[in-house]
Protein backbone atom coordinates (compact mmCIF):
# COMPACT_ATOMS: atom_id res chain seq x y z
CA UNK A 1 0.00 0.00 0.00
CA UNK A 2 1.21 3.46 -0.90
CA UNK A 3 1.75 5.38 2.32
CA UNK A 4 3.30 8.53 0.90
CA UNK A 5 1.90 11.62 2.62
CA UNK A 6 -0.04 13.76 0.20
CA UNK A 7 -2.28 16.72 0.72
CA UNK A 8 -5.93 15.64 0.84
CA UNK A 9 -7.98 16.62 -2.18
CA UNK A 10 -11.18 18.60 -1.86
CA UNK A 11 -13.64 18.74 -4.75
CA UNK A 12 -15.60 22.00 -4.83
CA UNK A 13 -18.82 21.60 -6.83
CA UNK A 14 -20.78 24.79 -7.45
CA UNK A 15 -22.36 26.61 -10.37
CA UNK A 16 -20.64 29.93 -9.60
CA UNK A 17 -17.05 30.20 -10.92
CA UNK A 18 -16.30 33.19 -8.69
CA UNK A 19 -17.26 31.25 -5.57
CA UNK A 20 -15.30 28.16 -6.63
CA UNK A 21 -12.23 30.31 -7.24
CA UNK A 22 -12.54 31.86 -3.77
CA UNK A 23 -12.65 28.44 -2.10
CA UNK A 24 -9.82 27.19 -4.32
CA UNK A 25 -7.56 30.03 -3.15
CA UNK A 26 -8.56 29.72 0.49
CA UNK A 27 -8.32 25.93 0.80
CA UNK A 28 -5.08 25.75 -1.21
CA UNK A 29 -3.57 28.26 1.20
CA UNK A 30 -4.55 25.88 3.99
CA UNK A 31 -2.63 23.01 2.42
CA UNK A 32 -5.35 21.16 0.53
CA UNK A 33 -5.40 20.19 -3.11
CA UNK A 34 -8.56 21.61 -4.64
CA UNK A 35 -10.45 20.52 -7.74
CA UNK A 36 -13.09 22.92 -9.03
CA UNK A 37 -16.10 21.31 -10.70
CA UNK A 38 -19.48 22.45 -12.00
CA UNK A 39 -22.53 20.61 -13.22
CA UNK A 40 -22.69 23.27 -15.93
CA UNK A 41 -19.71 21.78 -17.75
CA UNK A 42 -19.02 18.39 -16.14
CA UNK A 43 -21.51 15.51 -16.28
CA UNK A 44 -22.57 14.18 -12.85
CA UNK A 45 -21.06 10.78 -13.69
CA UNK A 46 -17.64 12.39 -14.01
CA UNK A 47 -18.05 14.36 -10.80
CA UNK A 48 -18.95 11.36 -8.66
CA UNK A 49 -16.18 9.37 -10.37
CA UNK A 50 -13.66 11.94 -9.17
CA UNK A 51 -12.01 10.40 -6.07
CA UNK A 52 -11.68 13.36 -3.72
CA UNK A 53 -11.15 13.02 0.02
CA UNK A 54 -13.95 15.48 0.76
CA UNK A 55 -16.64 17.15 -1.35
CA UNK A 56 -18.04 20.63 -0.93
CA UNK A 57 -21.34 20.93 -2.79
CA UNK A 58 -23.29 24.14 -3.29
CA UNK A 59 -27.07 23.94 -3.54
CA UNK A 60 -29.06 26.25 -5.79
CA UNK A 61 -32.78 26.79 -5.07
CA UNK A 62 -34.95 25.10 -7.67
CA UNK A 63 -32.07 23.10 -9.12
CA UNK A 64 -32.88 19.43 -8.62
CA UNK A 65 -29.64 18.42 -10.33
CA UNK A 66 -27.72 19.51 -7.23
CA UNK A 67 -29.76 17.27 -4.94
CA UNK A 68 -29.51 14.42 -7.41
CA UNK A 69 -25.74 14.86 -7.47
CA UNK A 70 -25.65 14.66 -3.66
CA UNK A 71 -27.60 11.41 -3.72
CA UNK A 72 -25.39 9.93 -6.42
CA UNK A 73 -22.32 11.00 -4.48
CA UNK A 74 -23.54 9.21 -1.36
CA UNK A 75 -24.36 6.07 -3.31
CA UNK A 76 -21.02 6.00 -5.13
CA UNK A 77 -18.86 7.15 -2.19
CA UNK A 78 -20.73 6.36 1.03
CA UNK A 79 -17.70 7.03 3.23
CA UNK A 80 -16.69 10.35 1.69
CA UNK A 81 -17.53 13.37 3.88
CA UNK A 82 -19.62 16.12 2.31
CA UNK A 83 -20.03 19.76 3.28
CA UNK A 84 -23.22 21.24 1.83
CA UNK A 85 -23.43 24.99 1.26
CA UNK A 86 -26.68 26.82 0.59
CA UNK A 87 -27.88 30.41 0.39
CA UNK A 88 -31.43 29.42 1.34
CA UNK A 89 -32.12 28.51 4.96
CA UNK A 90 -35.35 26.84 3.90
CA UNK A 91 -33.60 24.65 1.30
CA UNK A 92 -30.87 23.81 3.79
CA UNK A 93 -33.33 22.76 6.49
CA UNK A 94 -35.46 20.81 4.03
CA UNK A 95 -32.40 18.91 2.84
CA UNK A 96 -31.03 18.36 6.33
CA UNK A 97 -34.37 17.00 7.49
CA UNK A 98 -33.87 13.89 5.35
CA UNK A 99 -31.38 11.96 7.50
CA UNK A 100 -31.94 8.80 5.51
CA UNK A 101 -30.31 10.59 2.57
CA UNK A 102 -27.97 13.17 4.03
CA UNK A 103 -26.96 11.85 7.45
CA UNK A 104 -23.41 12.85 8.27
CA UNK A 105 -23.31 15.80 5.89
CA UNK A 106 -22.31 19.16 7.34
CA UNK A 107 -24.48 22.13 6.36
CA UNK A 108 -23.43 25.77 6.23
CA UNK A 109 -25.37 28.79 5.03
CA UNK A 110 -23.84 31.41 2.74
CA UNK A 111 -22.35 33.93 3.25
CA UNK A 112 -20.06 31.87 5.47
CA UNK A 113 -17.21 32.74 7.78
CA UNK A 114 -14.25 31.04 6.08
CA UNK A 115 -12.81 30.04 9.46
CA UNK A 116 -16.06 28.20 10.24
CA UNK A 117 -15.81 26.38 6.91
CA UNK A 118 -12.18 25.50 7.60
CA UNK A 119 -13.14 24.17 11.01
CA UNK A 120 -15.72 21.85 9.42
CA UNK A 121 -13.24 20.71 6.78
CA UNK A 122 -10.50 20.05 9.33
CA UNK A 123 -12.93 18.11 11.52
CA UNK A 124 -13.58 15.82 8.57
CA UNK A 125 -10.12 15.73 6.98
CA UNK A 126 -6.83 16.35 8.78
CA UNK A 127 -4.60 18.53 6.56
CA UNK A 128 -1.63 16.17 6.40
CA UNK A 129 -3.26 12.79 6.41
CA UNK A 130 -1.71 9.83 4.71
CA UNK A 131 -3.88 9.04 1.75
CA UNK A 132 -3.98 5.96 -0.40
CA UNK A 133 -6.26 5.31 -3.35
CA UNK A 134 -8.29 2.87 -1.29
CA UNK A 135 -9.06 5.51 1.35
CA UNK A 136 -10.91 8.02 -0.78
CA UNK A 137 -14.40 6.95 0.17
CA UNK A 138 -14.98 4.95 -2.98
CA UNK A 139 -17.91 2.71 -2.22
CA UNK A 140 -17.43 0.37 -5.12
CA UNK B 1 -46.75 46.33 -0.76
CA UNK B 2 -46.22 43.21 -2.81
CA UNK B 3 -44.03 44.23 -5.72
CA UNK B 4 -41.06 41.95 -5.21
CA UNK B 5 -40.58 39.11 -7.66
CA UNK B 6 -42.33 35.98 -6.54
CA UNK B 7 -41.66 32.29 -6.48
CA UNK B 8 -38.70 30.94 -8.40
CA UNK B 9 -37.64 34.37 -9.72
CA UNK B 10 -37.43 35.76 -6.21
CA UNK B 11 -35.52 32.70 -4.94
CA UNK B 12 -33.06 33.05 -7.80
CA UNK B 13 -32.47 36.74 -7.10
CA UNK B 14 -31.97 36.14 -3.38
CA UNK B 15 -29.61 33.27 -4.17
CA UNK B 16 -27.55 35.45 -6.53
CA UNK B 17 -27.41 38.23 -3.97
CA UNK B 18 -26.33 35.99 -1.10
CA UNK B 19 -23.77 34.23 -3.30
CA UNK B 20 -22.29 37.53 -4.37
CA UNK B 21 -22.19 38.60 -0.74
CA UNK B 22 -20.45 35.32 0.11
CA UNK B 23 -17.73 35.99 -2.48
CA UNK B 24 -17.37 39.61 -1.38
CA UNK B 25 -17.19 38.65 2.26
CA UNK B 26 -14.78 35.80 1.48
CA UNK B 27 -12.29 38.02 -0.32
CA UNK B 28 -12.52 40.57 2.47
CA UNK B 29 -11.57 37.81 4.88
CA UNK B 30 -8.68 36.76 2.61
CA UNK B 31 -7.58 40.36 2.31
CA UNK B 32 -7.59 40.65 6.07
CA UNK B 33 -5.45 37.52 6.39
CA UNK B 34 -3.13 38.77 3.64
CA UNK B 35 -2.73 42.05 5.47
CA UNK B 36 -1.88 40.24 8.69
CA UNK B 37 0.73 38.13 6.88
CA UNK B 38 2.29 40.53 4.39
CA UNK B 39 0.77 43.97 4.63
CA UNK B 40 -1.24 45.51 1.82
CA UNK B 41 1.64 45.73 -0.66
CA UNK B 42 1.67 42.11 -1.77
CA UNK B 43 0.56 41.21 -5.33
CA UNK B 44 -2.23 39.02 -4.03
CA UNK B 45 -3.74 41.96 -2.17
CA UNK B 46 -4.10 43.64 -5.57
CA UNK B 47 -5.81 40.55 -7.01
CA UNK B 48 -8.17 40.24 -4.04
CA UNK B 49 -9.05 43.93 -4.35
CA UNK B 50 -9.91 43.38 -8.03
CA UNK B 51 -12.24 40.54 -7.03
CA UNK B 52 -13.85 42.78 -4.40
CA UNK B 53 -14.48 45.51 -6.93
CA UNK B 54 -15.96 43.03 -9.43
CA UNK B 55 -18.30 41.58 -6.81
CA UNK B 56 -19.27 45.03 -5.59
CA UNK B 57 -20.28 45.95 -9.14
CA UNK B 58 -22.26 42.71 -9.43
CA UNK B 59 -24.05 43.45 -6.13
CA UNK B 60 -24.85 46.92 -7.36
CA UNK B 61 -26.38 45.52 -10.57
CA UNK B 62 -28.45 43.02 -8.60
CA UNK B 63 -29.69 45.72 -6.26
CA UNK B 64 -30.64 47.80 -9.30
CA UNK B 65 -32.73 44.86 -10.53
CA UNK B 66 -34.43 44.64 -7.13
CA UNK B 67 -35.17 48.36 -7.22
CA UNK B 68 -36.62 48.13 -10.71
CA UNK B 69 -38.70 45.12 -9.68
CA UNK B 70 -40.08 46.83 -6.60
CA UNK B 71 -40.84 50.04 -8.50
CA UNK B 72 -42.41 48.52 -11.59
CA UNK B 73 -46.13 48.18 -11.88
Amino acid sequence: MDTAAVAPEIAVVDHAPSFRELLEIFLSDEGFRVTSLSLDDTPPDQIVAHPATLYIVGLTPGDHDDLELLERLHRRRPRAPVVVLATSAELMERTRSQPERYAGDRFLRLPVNLEDLLQEVRALVPPAETTAASETGDGR
Amino acid sequence: MDEWPNGAARDEMVHDLRLSLAVLSGYLQLLQREHQLRGFEGPRAVMFTDHLLTETAQLSRLLDRFERSSGAD
